[in-house]
């Protein structure tokens, strides 16, 4: 990977060995599913929107970053 | 409000808010008086910041670009999955007229800040950009590719070689790799601003300004002057230059 910054390559990949994230698929409907984090077990933080319809990408309900309280317990589907 | 993205609010409601609820974000649903009164008792107003409108969009390329590989948390990122969309986005709904880039980058990926480069450079639709605070690297190329691109007084462009991470092999082909890297950036932004290829270049391979890299930073006028960008100013100019060219492009189409 090629990577153009003025930040060197170690400061920015600092930790890269040992960072590891968990992600989960959520299916909202037909059109959407979110890749989520899990934070904790009633948490979840979007990482990503799986969507071939653009206009979800631009509501403020699915921006990356955003955190979801969830009222169920996920784990229990599984 | 646009028809199409009441019915996506609509299935996001049914679908979602019964099961979780976005944190700092309120539904906008008239019906639901709970809402409106929570928005009430926690900021102290009866409307809901997502049904405040407005006919031009804001991007804001900040941090790093994040490319093929997801980035340590601790870094800031752009993540151009998302940002290309919502420029998809921008461009097919009619209830946006222009688009404004907020710059304060410290570079990235090459392919993904190219990416994002060329989709804005084929959008249709007016966009201006600003750079505030620093749009250095991969960031140079994202901010020419707008129609018209400002610069306040206090901001830095960096243009600097590419750098390779990891293992090098020490063969002439690893340099003739990052030659033809480097000439993708070099002819993009030759061709979206009035600098001529050989300025850029020599730019970029210029000994004795950075303290322990080669290459130039340009601060606020400097990089106006080299005609990379167009003017110096901030959001005022910014938003009166978005504003006009919508204005022209209306008088074209009508």
């Amino acid at each position: 990977m090629l990577n153009y910054s003025i930040y060197p390559g170690e400061l920015i990949f600092e930790d890269y060995d040992t960072f590891e994230a968990e992600y989960e698929e959520i299916e909202l409907n037909d059109e959407v599913r979110l890749l989520v984090e899990r934070i904790n077990n009633n948490q979840l933080k979007i990482s990503q929107i799986i969507s071939s319809n653009p206009n979800y990408y631009l509501l403020q309900e699915f921006q990356p970053g955003t955190i979801l309280n969830t009222t169920l317990n996920l784990n229990q589907n599984h | 409000m646009y028809d199409h993205e009441q019915t996506i609010r609509d299935g996001f409601q049914k679908n979602f808010i019964g099961q979780f609820s976005a944190q700092g974000t309120q539904p906008d649903n008239p019906q639901s008086q709970d809402n409106s009164l929570q928005t009430l008792k926690e900021l102290g107003q009866t409307a809901t910041t997502s049904s405040l409108k407005s006919d031009i969009h804001i991007i804001p390329i900040i941090g790093q670009i994040e490319g093929h590989l997801v980035l340590p948390q601790k870094n800031k990122t752009t993540k151009y999955e998302h940002v290309i969309p919502q420029l998809v986005a921008v461009e097919e709904n009619p209830e946006i007229k222009g688009l404004l880039l907020v710059l304060n980058t410290v570079g990235g990926d090459i392919e993904a800040g190219l990416a994002i480069a060329e989709m804005i450079s084929s959008m249709n639709k007016p966009t201006v950009s600003i750079v505030l605070g620093g749009g250095h690297s991969i960031g140079v190329p994202i901010t020419v590719s707008t129609n018209y691109s400002f610069i306040v007084p206090t901001a830095s462009m960096t243009i600097h070689p590419i750098r390779l991470t990891g293992m090098v092999i020490g063969v002439p082909q690893t340099y003739e790799y990052l030659d033809k890297m480097q000439d993708r950036i070099i002819k993009f932004v030759s061709l979206h601003s009035r600098i001529p290829e050989g300025k850029f270049r020599e730019l970029m391979f210029r000994t004795g300004e950075l303290v322990r890299d080669i290459g130039t930073v340009l601060i606020g006028k400097e990089a106006v002057d080299v005609g990379l960008l167009d003017e110096v100013g901030g959001l005022n100019e910014a938003l009166a230059k978005l504003r006009f060219l919508i204005r022209q492009r209306g008088e074209v189409f009508v």
